[in-house]
């Protein structure tokens, strides 16, 4: 690294010296912890600084963008976004590769792969978001809202808040929001597993078809973890679209012009109809938690998302206020 | 991931410590520190003066950057970063003598990195090649340009340029009132 650190909270303007100058052989592999929508996921140390990393391989085929516009989108996000709950790149580096020349000069012609270099955490939220105490779950949304607040004051929408992109250290402590950018997958060989998993906290809106969306979408994937929590299991485990939305409509009552106007020009809105009570009743299936989470739950979890509440409003909640 | 532009920045403490606003003197004084990262290496302008290969690759480049530029109407942003990338690259990589082919393919990575960096929507590499296309490049050379591209500027793609800048000066213009037409205009 060179250069100052920025200030936490401020953009980061400080760039990842000597990235891009080293490759990967400065780093050994301890163990695969994953596979993303690019690549593989390693835990390694580096040889250098015995520091331990996780690494992101990022496989370049040879689609027809070049080198893919989202992974470059998701670098320059994550050098822009500096903050404690937030996850940092520290680097990327690339596969050392063969020379593949081109007549002549070949040294510059290489073919390989890149690696993304994070700083490495020591497990997803996944893990814990069905045995955690009331105070540890406070202390988790609270960091989740600050990162999140942080990425939408810098017009940053996360986009795919799940348990797997939320990542956990130092002993339960420290959560930071990652996997920006690939989230959103264009799966090539036609499996939707990773679409089904993040359907259980798609918003409403997204769910009808709505194309210009805002914050809220991020929110209303807060709403749903935080109810994971609480409930121990997940709160909309829809497994097709539709049953997604029925699901929502259960608890959160029928959308209409009257609670969200402007939800039936949405170009889904047609395609449903009302289930039989469309009253809204989600508070009742946290009758026995606290008051004041539920009422945060209860805010997030709004269908017009212009009236859900923003992560800085969230922040500023009773529930965060009033101590266990 | 959808990114805006711009947008300013808050002082609410929860990233804790200091913050500076995007539009204070600190920001700004670290914009200008930054800057030195994503110019050219040192001599490249007595290259440039000297009339070099540099010269005749740079003058080449730019004519059909801009005129791709142009045709697809990209914004004002994207056609710097093409170019300071172009000049960072050609300031740090010695070129061969007898590879004309390599100046084209140079002049679509550079351009295709910016609009892929600053545009909403972006042309395949493929059909950015639309004028005095004297070579052709398929998607994967242009990737594999853009990778040497990339590494020898050292991933540092998102360039401080002058339009960094131009909030913090209109700014200071205007006393800290929002700018009028007139000087909008002039800008």
């Amino acid at each position: 690294m060179d250069g100052e650190e920025a200030p936490p909270g401020a953009l980061n303007l400080a760039d990842y010296a000597p990235a891009g100058a080293r490759t990967v052989d400065c780093f050994r592999r301890i163990r695969k912890i994953g596979e993303g929508t690019y690549g593989e996921v390693f835990e390694a140390m580096d040889i250098i600084t015995g520091e331990r990393a996780a690494l992101k391989k990022i496989k370049l085929d040879d689609g027809k963008e070049g080198f893919p516009r989202q992974i470059l989108r998701e670098i320059k996000l994550l050098k822009k976004l500096d903050h404690e709950n937030i996850i940092r790149l520290k680097e990327i580096v690339v596969s050392p590769g063969t020379a593949h020349g081109a007549g002549g000069s070949d040294d510059y012609m290489y073919r390989g792969d890149i690696y993304m270099v994070f700083e490495y955490m020591d497990h997803d939220l996944k893990k814990v978001l069905h045995h955690s105490t009331p105070s540890q779950v406070k202390y988790y949304m609270e960091q989740l809202l600050k990162g999140l607040h942080y990425c939408h004051v810098n017009n940053v929408l996360h986009r795919d808040i799940k348990g797997a992109n939320l990542l956990i250290s130092g002993g339960g402590k420290l959560l930071k929001l990652a996997d920006f950018g690939l989230a959103r997958p264009f799966t090539r060989d036609g499996s939707f597993t990773n679409h089904v998993i993040t359907l259980w906290y798609r918003p409403p809106e997204l769910l009808l078809g709505a194309t210009n969306y805002a914050e809220a979408v991020d929110i209303w994937s807060v709403g749903c973890i935080f109810a994971e929590f609480l409930l121990r299991k997940p709160l909309f485990p829809g497994r097709t679209e539709q049953e997604q939305l029925s699901k929502i409509f259960e608890l959160c009552g029928f959308p209409n012009e009257e609670n969200w106007p402007g939800v039936s020009k949405l170009p889904l809105y047609k395609t449903i109809r009302p289930t039989t009570p469309t009253k809204r009743r989600l508070r009742d299936i946290f009758h026995n938690f606290d008051s004041h989470a539920v009422d945060l739950i209860d805010r997030m979890l709004i269908l017009n998302p212009t009236e859900r509440i923003s992560a800085h409003d969230a922040l500023c909640a009773a529930y965060f206020i009033t101590k266990m | 991931l959808g990114c805006g532009g711009g947008g300013g920045f808050d002082f609410f403490g929860f990233g804790g410590g200091a913050v500076f606003p995007i539009d204070s003197d600190e920001f700004v004084a670290l914009l200008v520190e930054k800057e030195m990262d994503h110019q050219p290496q040192r001599g490249y302008l007595e290259k440039l003066e000297l009339g070099g290969l540099e010269c005749s690759w740079r003058k080449d480049a730019i004519d059909w950057i801009c005129k791709v530029h142009s045709y697809y109407n990209f914004g004002p942003l994207s056609l710097y970063l093409a170019v300071n990338y172009l000049d960072r690259f050609l300031s740090s990589f010695n070129l061969p003598h007898d590879e004309s082919w390599m100046q084209q393919l140079l002049s679509v990575s550079c351009l295709s990195l910016a609009t892929k960096m600053e545009e909403t929507v972006v042309p395949l590499p493929m059909d950015l090649q639309v004028f005095d296309a004297e070579y052709v490049f398929e998607a994967r050379h242009i990737k594999r340009m853009e990778l040497i591209v990339m590494k020898t500027l050292k991933w540092r793609l998102q360039a401080v340029t002058p339009f960094s800048f131009i909030g913090y000066f209109l700014d200071k213009f205007n006393e800290g009132k929002p700018p009028s037409y007139t000087l909008a205009s002039w800008c």
